[in-house]
């Protein structure tokens, strides 16, 4: 199959998800883009927004949409790494009491780590290995997770008390970081509509899991130019107080830029972005469209900056500001 | 498919290219015409060699130059393929296909072929005339604004409504003397002597006062430089013509013919008297000049040797014309003296007798030994020439060496015309211009002038002697005790020939004595007096006396 062909395919379940999950959920189009964008690259999502709003039926409908796996977490401050991994239990069989893994909820394609700032750090970080390693090290043996693995975890920004905020280790782990909106008035009225009216719409699986590995291979072939490269490099290292592209904001309230990590996810976010618009080259636009989702959580911003209220997204867009290439010709 | 994209993207270049010319074009035009407004507006301080060329061929120059440099500019601009795809994807929905394809061609991407062919696609969509329009709306703002900036430039000086009727005189006048001048100017090079680098200058200067864009004060420093250069050249000409005395030349060639005749006569006598004494029968013909009876021969006339009959024909060249020759020298009018040299040589080309030919000889030696002792020896010497030719019977000889005199009386006829004209011009640089006095200020700054009261009717009255005597006194440059140059209490001029003005307000320096007329101090006196007697506090009774008091100090 050509990459053209790869390509359409890949728009066609892309949108047929999209439509899927918007049966359900009402407007969230850029959240749900976003969250389909890390199923399509095989990176994960944390979903932040006030309680209400969504997120959780957002995960939901997307795990019932594909026809795979799904596993929610709810995380609480009592949950332990192996409630989350699984652990060895003691088991009767046959031939006598053995050993037996009993996998943990992680052991799913998708899975939803709910409330996840409200358990401890050292479940959070039970984590840490599956979500980039995809596997879990359960009594020292390695175990592989299942592909497609896409963990899309969900916090509430308001409720900080009794609250765990993810170590930057664990958010670095995020591909994308996405802001869950209040709906607007009108978004409002057809969640009215379809959840007191009658029967809820439910969602249909729609795509394999097979289906979402070759699409995670189809972004992969996208092409990225190297000024296009570079931009999105001078962006990240923009966002590095020391660096000679950080503009001033950066280098006055940026205490840590974004890691390599960042770059990786962005140039994939981009590839989706291009891929969705019928293209086959990642482009410059793309990849400042991207850059808040996919930067935001990885910034470390310091005391100053939380003083004076001046959030991750501003220092992004100034980064890309200060990342703009000097290339243009008198015309 | 790379062949194509590579087609494609040539087109493009050339496009690119144009675009940044006509761009450029633009810029470098409005440039021109900003410097253009510039030269025109401050030319007469800083660039004066801009405005003295008209203000339209500043603005030409000036337009056509900037184009020219921001087109040749543009040629030099580097234009790779990327850059050029970059440019079109600014400006267009292209999403950096076409810098992806360039990049991917170049790179051996797997993806090549299908990024050329979706940019080609792409491409075929976009309107590049739309894209890079080679002239953009916002390009004329520019020129439109250096245009509006060179017409103020141009215009704003002459705007009628911002100047007073004594500047707008000053400024007629201004224009008339740089219309005068460079008549003068002219003329001075018809002259085929003429000093050209002067005659240019006064042109120059003329050009300079008649455009109208020279201040009042400027124009006066201008005029008074020239003055004083034209006054010192005339005055060293004038030492020259002290010398030369060509009004002497009709004495002194009635002198010279007298004692020429006197030599000849004694010279006669003794020819004779050695003859008799030799006795050898030699006779001496004295018809004419001895014939008075007293063996002295007439004033003024040269007695004739004994030749035998002519030969040749008797032509005259009377006497007459060669005293009216001098006479011509002694006014200095070259063109008739030119004139009678022309028939001279008439005559003497159709060979004159001897006699002719002896007396012609002995009265242009005359004239000779007057032109050489009024100084005028380069025309003395061609004299002597055509008497050495005459004596010599050298008839060709003689009508050149007149030619030559002819020729040294032209040039130094032309001499005299240009130092004629140098003195017009002078005349016309030392005119005073309208409520202008001598010293360069006008009669409204001499009366603001502080510490000399603020007579109504004071100032320097053209014409009032007494008044004028008094202005000089307190105003005419002088040197003072501190400042040995002489210098006046306003309108300096400082080294660079520019006016400086300063108002002097202060105690006369010391031993120096301060006066003030008294038509100037009077009016202060008399304001001061009614005001006093306008006052309350003045009793009604008293007024009269002190009124009376006043009117007997007038």
């Amino acid at each position: 199959m050509s990459i053209e062909q790869r390509a359409e395919e890949f728009r066609e379940t892309f949108s047929a998800l999209r439509e899927e999950i918007g049966r359900v959920v009402v407007g969230q189009t850029e959240t749900i883009d976003g969250a389909l964008s890390c199923l399509a690259t095989g990176g994960h999502a944390l979903l932040e927004g006030a309680p209400g709003l969504g997120k959780t039926l957002l995960v939901r409908s997307l795990a019932e949409a594909v026809s795979c796996s799904f596993s929610r977490i709810q995380f609480t401050p009592d949950l332990m790494p192996a409630d989350v991994t699984g652990t060895n239990i003691v088991a009767d069989t046959p031939a006598g009491r053995e050993f037996r893994f009993q996998p943990g909820p992680v052991f799913g394609n998708i899975i939803l780590a709910d409330e996840i700032n409200r358990a401890t750090p050292k479940t959070q970080s039970a984590l840490l290995e599956a979500m980039q390693e995809q596997a879990v090290t359960v009594g020292g043996e390695r175990r592989p997770l299942p592909s497609p693995f896409l963990v899309l975890a969900t916090q509430n920004p308001i409720e900080m008390e009794g609250t765990y905020p993810l170590p930057e280790a664990q958010l670095d782990r995020f591909m994308l970081k996405l802001l869950v909106p209040f709906p607007t008035q009108a978004q409002m009225g057809a969640i009215l509509e379809r959840t007191t009216t009658g029967e809820e719409p439910a969602v249909k699986p729609v795509v394999t899991g097979e289906r979402i590995v070759q699409m995670q291979e189809t972004v992969r072939e996208i092409a990225l130019a190297d000024h296009v490269r570079d931009y999105l490099l001078r962006i990240v290292m923009a966002t590095h107080p020391e660096s000679e592209l950080a503009p001033a904001e950066v280098r006055h309230y940026v205490r840590y830029g974004a890691s390599p990590r960042g770059a990786q996810a962005l140039a994939l976010s981009a590839k989706v972005r291009a891929l969705l618009d019928g293209r086959f080259n990642v482009a410059t636009q793309d990849v400042e469209e991207s850059s808040a989702q996919a930067l935001r959580h990885r910034l470390i911003l310091n005391f100053e900056a939380e003083a004076e209220q001046i959030s991750a997204d501003m220092i992004v867009e100034m980064a890309v500001r200060a990342a703009q290439p000097d290339e243009k010709l008198p015309v | 498919m790379a062949r194509e994209l590579g087609a494609q993207i040539h087109r493009l270049r050339k496009r690119v290219r144009t675009a940044i010319a006509v761009k450029w074009a633009f810029v470098g035009l409005s440039a021109g015409l900003f410097a253009a407004a510039a030269g025109i507006a401050f030319g007469g301080r800083w660039w004066a060699l801009l405005w003295e060329v008209s203000p339209a061929t500043v603005t030409i120059v000036g337009a056509a130059g900037g184009m020219l440099a921001a087109i040749l500019a543009s040629l030099l601009v580097r234009l790779d393929e990327f850059a050029v795809c970059r440019t079109l994807e600014r400006h267009s929905d292209l999403k950096d296909r076409l810098s992806s394809a360039v990049w991917a061609a170049n790179t051996a991407h797997p993806q090549r072929t299908i990024l050329a062919r979706d940019a080609l696609e792409s491409l075929q969509s976009v309107d590049i005339a739309r894209a890079i329009p080679l002239v953009h709306q916002r390009y004329w703002r520019l020129p439109v604004a250096a245009t509006l900036v060179l017409i103020v430039a141009i215009a704003l000086p002459s705007l009628s409504v911002l100047h007073s009727p004594l500047k707008k005189q000053e400024q007629a006048a201004i224009r008339q003397q740089g219309s005068q001048l460079r008549k003068v100017a002219a003329r001075i090079n018809k002259e085929p002597q003429a000093d050209r680098q002067l005659a240019e200058r006064l042109d120059k200067l003329g050009r300079q006062l008649q455009s109208g864009r020279l201040s009042p004060t400027d124009a006066h420093v201008k005029l008074n430089k020239m003055s004083d250069s034209l006054l010192k050249k005339s005055e060293k000409l004038a030492q020259a013509n002290a010398a030369i005395g060509a009004s002497m030349v009709p004495q002194r060639y009635a002198e010279a013919k007298e004692y020429l005749a006197q030599e000849a006569a004694s010279r006669l006598r003794a020819e004779r008297a050695a003859a008799t004494s030799a006795g050898d029968g030699r006779h001496v013909k004295d018809e004419a000049t001895l014939s008075s009876g007293s063996g002295m021969p007439a004033k003024g006339s040269f007695p004739r040797a004994t030749h035998g009959s002519g030969n040749g024909q008797d032509i005259e060249i009377p006497s007459e014309m060669v005293e009216r020759l001098a006479q011509l020298y002694g006014m200095k009018d070259f063109q008739e003296a030119n004139k009678l040299l022309a028939e001279m040589r008439r005559r003497l080309g159709l060979k004159p007798s001897p006699a002719t030919q002896e007396d012609v000889s002995q009265y242009l030696n005359a004239l000779a030994k007057a032109l050489e002792n009024a100084n005028m020896q380069q025309i003395a010497q061609h004299y002597k020439k055509v008497v050495e030719a005459l004596n010599s019977m050298d008839w060709r000889a003689a009508q050149k060496a007149l030619d030559a005199a002819q020729r040294a009386g032209d040039k130094l006829g032309s001499l005299m015309e240009i130092q004629a004209l140098e003195m017009e011009a002078a005349a016309i640089c030392s005119g005073q211009l309208p409520g202008r006095n001598e010293y360069g200020s006008t009669d409204r700054e001499a009366r603001g002038r502080k510490g000399t009261g603020n007579a109504r009717d004071g100032g320097r009255i053209p014409g009032a002697s007494h008044l004028d005597k008094d202005w000089a006194k307190l105003y005419a440059p002088r040197a003072t005790q501190t400042q040995k140059v002489p210098a006046r209490a306003s309108s300096l001029i400082n080294k660079n020939g520019q006016m400086k003005r300063v108002e002097v307000e202060s105690a006369p320096e010391p031993g120096a004595r301060a006066s003030v007329p008294y038509y100037e101090v009077y009016p202060q006196y008399r304001d001061a007096a009614e005001k006093a007697l306008s006052r309350e506090d003045v009793p009604l009774s008293e007024r009269k006396r002190v009124q009376e008091y006043f009117d007997a100090l007038r």
